[in-house]
C-alpha cells in the first residue's frame, strides 16, 4: 500500500518548509522599534509606556513592539539595551533609579551615563504604601507603631530592590533604628499588590490610584515629599516627619543605546515627545499616582546628569550608598561585560 | 456548578472573550497554527516544541491573544498528527501518541484506515470540547482560590511539579532528576532574575542573556530528533498479515471517547506528564471495562477512541495549570509559559480577572481550534496519509537548515546556532544515556520562576 507522490508536491512541502522561517522575519522586520518594559506587567510604568507606545505608533508610521524584561529593579532591561545595536531598532522605558540609584549600589554591566542615551522623561512617580483594608493598622502612625512592636517581622512588598519605593522605605529605617522591616522584591507592582490581598505581605508600594480609590487598597502615606493632588488626606514623607530621599530616582525615562545614529534619535524621541502630549496618555496618567512631568532630550540629559550627582549626595549623606543589605556584594561579574561595537 | 453559574464575572468574561475573538486576523492565524501543527506532527524528525520554538519571534510582533491562540493551535494540531502516523505507519510521534498505537495501527492493517482516522480525529474533537467547556466552568473556581497562592505556596508547588514529572517521565527518576537538575544549571547564567547582577557568563557576553530558550529547544527536540533519526537504523517495519478486525460501535466507541475526555481532562489538571498519563490510562479502563477485552490489541474501536479523546483533553487541561499557575506540564507549554511573559500576561490565579479579554478570548479560541481540527482532519485526510510517507532523506536537510535558521531569528545573532548544535549534540548524547530531554527544558524554564519566589520566601521569613 505504497502512496505514489508526485515531484511537484515534494517541492511543495519543502518550500513551505523553508519559508517557516521567514514567516516571522518578514513580520519583524522593516521599520519596527522594540520597546522593552523594565518591570512585569500590572504597574504604573508598564501602563503608561504602553499607552505611549500606542500613541508614538501614529507620530512614527512604524509599529511599536512592547514586551516586558523585568528584573533587578530595572536593571536587567538597561543591560540589554546597553547591549544592543545602536541602530535606533530598540529602546528601553525605564525608571531612572536603574541610572542613578542602582549603580550606586550594584556593580552594574552599564555606564548610566555612557552606554544608553535618554530621550525623554515622561511621568514622575510617587509610589504609595498601601495595605489590605481589613489589616489591624488603618493609618501610618498605627502602622509604624506595629512595626516597632514587631521588631522587623512586618513584610513590605516593592517592585524590586533599589527602586524609589525600597529606597524611600529604606531611608526611613537607615534614619530611624527602631524601624525594621523585609523587603520582598517582585517583579514589579502589579505582583506585589495580588501578594499583599492573598495576605502574603503586610503592605506594599502601589501606584495604582483607581484600585485605592475603590478600596480595594488602603493608602497609608507617599512614598514621596508631597502629597498627591488625588489623595489629599494621605500623608507624605515629609508630613510624618520624614526626610525626602529626592525625586530623581523615579521619573520615568526612554533610552536608547548611545551611539545611535543622531537622525534617529531626533525622529524617534520626536515622535514619542508628541505621543506623551496626547490626550489619551494624559489619560492614562490619571489613573497612577504619576506627575504629568515632560522633560524633552535635552531637559532629560541635563536632568539626568544633574541628579546623579545630588543622587549620590544624598546617598552618601544617609549611608545608603554602602548600607549593607540583601543586595548581593558589589564585585560580580558585571563588569567583565565588554560592550558591543 | 451553581456557584458558577451564579458568578457574573463568568458571563460579562465569556463576552469580553467573544469581543476579543471577531476579527479575521485572528481565526487565520488559529488555522495556520493548527494546519502547521498537523503537518509537524505528521512529518517525522521535526516535532512540534522545535515547530513552536521557530514561530517563537512571531510572539513579538503579533497581537498577545493571536500570538498565543496560534501557539496553540500549533500544539494541539501537532496532537492530531501523532495520531496519523500512529495508525498508518505504526510511528507515534510522541509518547502519548502511543496508546492510539496499540489499536489503531492493526486497524489500519485490517484495511479500515480511513475509518479509524476518522474515529481519531472525532474522539480527539470531543475531548478537546469536553475538556475546554471544563476550562470555562473551572476559572471561576480557581480564580476565587486565587490570592492564597503566596511565593511560598509557588516554590513548593513548582518544586513539586518538577519532582511529580521527575517520577512519570520516561527513563526513569533517578535520569530525570538528573535532568531537571541540568536543567536548573543550564537557568542560572545570564542575568540573576531578582538582583538583574550578571553571574556565571564566564566572560561570553553572549551568556549575558542566558542560554536561549529557541536555541535550547531547536537543539534538544529539532537537532536532537533529527540526529537520533538518522544514527538509528531504519525500523522494519511489522508488516502483520491483515488481522480480522471488530465492526465499529459508533455509540460505544461515543461513550468511550467520553470516558477518555473526563479522565484526560482531570489528568491535564494535574501539572506533571499529562498526555501519556492520560491515554494510557484510558486505555487500560476500556480494556478493563470491555466485554470484549480479546480485541483489545488487535483493533479495538474503544481502545482507540478513548485514549484519543483523554489525551486531546489532557492536552487541553494542562492549559489550565500554565495560564492560572504559571506551571508548565510540557516543553511546549514552556515556551508558551515564555510567550506569555513576553506579551504582558501575566499568568496566575487572577489572570480572569486581570485579563478578561485574554483568557476568555483564548478559551473561545481552543474550542474554535478543535473546530477546525475536526474540519482539516476530516477534509484533508489523504493529504495528512500522503504527507506521512514523505521520505526522510528528502527532509533533513530541510529541517537542519529550519533549526539553525529559527535559531538564528531567535538569539538575533550567531550565538543562536552554536548554542542549537551544542544542544542538538548534547540531547543525542542525553539520548544514548537514555534520558529524556523533556524534563531537562521543564526546569530550565521553571529555573528563575522557582528561584524568584523561593527568594522571595527567604527574604519574607528569614
Amino acid at each position: 500500500m505504497k502512496w505514489r507522490t508526485p515531484h511537484f508536491f515534494f517541492a511543495a512541502v519543502w518550500l513551505a518548509l523553508l519559508s517557516l522561517p521567514v514567516v516571522p522575519g518578514a513580520f519583524a522586520s522593516g521599520s519596527n522599534v522594540q520597546l522593552s518594559i523594565a518591570f512585569s506587567p500590572g504597574g504604573a510604568l508598564d501602563a503608561v509606556a504602553r499607552t505611549l507606545a500606542r500613541e508614538a505608533e501614529k507620530e512614527l508610521g512604524a509599529k511599536v513592539i512592547v514586551q516586558n524584561v523585568p528584573g533587578g529593579g530595572g536593571m536587567t532591561g538597561v543591560a540589554r539595551l546597553a547591549q544592543s545595536k545602536p541602530d535606533g531598532s530598540r529602546l528601553t522605558a525605564c525608571v531612572t533609579n536603574a541610572l542613578i540609584f542602582i549603580p550606586f549600589r550594584n556593580n552594574a554591566p552599564y555606564d548610566p551615563l555612557k552606554d544608553v542615551e535618554p530621550l525623554l522623561v515622561f511621568g514622575q512617580a510617587s509610589p504609595v504604601l498601601v495595605t489590605r483594608p481589613d489589616a489591624p493598622w488603618k493609618d501610618m502612625d498605627a502602622f509604624l507603631a506595629a512595626t516597632r512592636e514587631k521588631g522587623g517581622d512586618m513584610r513590605i512588598g516593592v517592585p524590586g530592590l533599589g527602586t524609589p519605593s525600597h529606597i524611600a522605605l529604606a531611608v526611613m529605617a537607615a534614619n530611624d533604628p527602631s524601624l525594621k522591616w523585609r523587603f520582598v522584591p517582585f517583579g514589579g507592582p502589579g505582583e506585589a499588590e495580588a501578594a499583599l490581598l492573598g495576605g502574603h505581605l503586610d503592605a506594599a508600594a502601589s501606584g495604582a490610584l483607581p484600585r485605592i480609590k475603590n478600596g480595594q487598597l488602603l493608602p497609608l502615606m507617599v512614598l514621596a515629599g508631597t502629597n498627591l493632588p488625588a489623595l489629599p488626606n494621605v500623608p507624605s514623607l515629609t508630613d510624618k516627619g520624614f526626610s525626602d530621599p529626592g525625586r530623581g530616582d523615579s521619573s520615568f525615562i526612554l533610552l536608547a543605546p548611545a551611539k545611535t545614529p543622531e537622525k534617529t534619535l531626533e525622529k524617534i524621541s520626536r515622535a514619542f515627545e508628541k505621543a506623551a502630549e496626547s490626550e489619551a496618555y494624559r489619560k492614562t496618567l490619571e489613573g497612577f499616582s504619576v506627575a504629568p512631568v515632560l522633560k524633552n532630550r535635552q531637559e532629560a540629559r541635563e536632568f539626568l546628569s544633574q541628579a546623579w550627582q545630588e543622587e549620590g549626595n544624598i546617598l552618601k549623606a544617609a549611608g545608603i550608598a554602602d548600607m549593607p543589605a540583601a543586595s548581593p556584594k558589589k564585585g560580580t561579574a558585571g563588569a567583565i561585560l565588554p560592550k558591543e561595537e | 456548578m451553581d456557584a458558577a453559574f451564579a458568578d457574573p464575572s463568568l458571563f460579562s468574561g465569556v463576552l469580553a472573550g467573544m469581543a476579543a475573538v471577531a476579527s479575521l486576523k485572528l481565526w487565520l492565524l488559529v488555522l495556520a497554527g493548527v494546519f502547521l501543527g498537523m503537518t509537524v506532527g505528521v512529518l517525522p524528525g521535526f516535532g512540534p516544541p522545535a515547530a513552536m520554538a521557530l514561530l517563537f519571534p512571531l510572539v513579538y510582533v503579533l497581537e498577545p491573544l493571536s500570538a498565543i491562540s496560534m501557539l496553540s493551535g500549533l500544539f494541539y494540531g501537532a496532537k492530531y498528527g501523532g495520531a496519523v502516523t500512529s495508525i498508518l505507519m505504526g510511528i507515534p510521534g510522541e509518547a502519548d501518541a502511543v496508546a492510539t498505537l496499540f489499536e489503531g495501527h492493526p486497524l489500519a492493517l485490517g484495511g479500515k484506515a480511513r475509518q479509524a482516522l476518522a474515529t481519531a480525529t472525532f474522539a480527539s474533537f470531543t475531548g478537546g470540547i469536553f475538556a475546554s467547556l471544563g476550562m470555562v466552568l473551572l476559572a471561576p473556581v480557581l480564580s476565587r482560590a486565587a490570592l492564597f497562592f503566596g511565593p511560598a505556596g509557588r516554590a513548593a508547588f513548582m518544586g513539586g511539579a518538577l519532582l511529580l514529572v521527575a517520577l512519570t517521565s520516561p527513563g526513569g527518576v533517578r535520569r530525570s532528576l538528573c535532568m531537571i537538575f541540568l536543567g536548573l544549571v543550564l537557568a542560572i547564567p545570564g542575568m540573576a532574575p531578582v538582583y538583574g547582577t550578571s553571574r556565571l557568563t564566564f566572560g561570553f557576553w553572549q551568556l549575558s542573556e542566558g542560554v536561549e530558550l529557541t536555541s535550547l529547544l531547536l537543539g534538544m527536540f529539532g537537532i536532537g530528533d533529527l540526529l537520533a533519526a538518522l544514527l538509528s537504523p531504519p525500523e522494519k517495519k511489522n508488516a502483520d498479515a491483515a488481522c480480522l478486525v471488530p465492526p465499529l460501535n459508533r455509540l460505544s466507541a461515543f461513550m468511550a471517547a467520553l470516558r477518555g475526555s473526563l479522565l484526560g481532562f482531570l489528568t491535564g489538571l494535574v501539572p506533571c506528564g499529562a498526555g501519556v498519563t492520560a491515554s494510557f490510562a484510558s486505555h487500560a479502563l476500556e480494556k478493563r471495562i470491555s466485554h470484549h477485552p480479546e480485541q483489545f490489541g488487535r483493533g479495538a474501536w474503544e481502545g482507540l477512541a478513548g485514549p484519543e479523546a483523554s489525551n486531546n483533553a489532557a492536552a487541553m487541561a494542562s492549559f489550565a495549570p500554565l495560564l492560572l499557575l504559571g506551571l508548565p506540564t510540557n516543553p511546549i507549554m514552556a515556551a508558551l509559559l515564555g510567550a506569555l511573559t513576553i506579551v504582558g500576561v501575566v499568568p496566575g490565579p487572577a489572570l480572569p480577572e486581570s485579563q478578561p479579554d485574554f483568557y476568555w478570548g483564548l478559551i473561545v479560541c481552543l474550542l474554535m481550534g478543535n473546530v477546525l481540527l475536526l474540519a482539516l482532519g476530516l477534509g484533508l485526510a489523504g493529504f495528512w496519509a500522503r504527507l506521512a510517507c514523505l521520505p526522510f532523506r528528502l527532509l533533513w536537510p530541510v529541517i537542519l537548515l529550519l533549526c539553525l535558521t529559527g535559531s538564528y531569528v531567535g538569539a538575533d545573532g550567531m550565538s543562536g546556532p552554536v548554542q542549537c548544535l551544542i544542544f542538538g549534540l548534547l540531547s543525542v548524547l542525553l539520548r544514548r544515556c537514555g534520558c529524556s530531554p523533556a524534563p531537562l527544558v521543564l526546569a530550565f524554564v521553571l529555573g528563575p520562576r522557582l528561584e524568584t519566589h523561593l527568594l522571595q520566601t527567604l527574604l519574607s521569613f528569614w
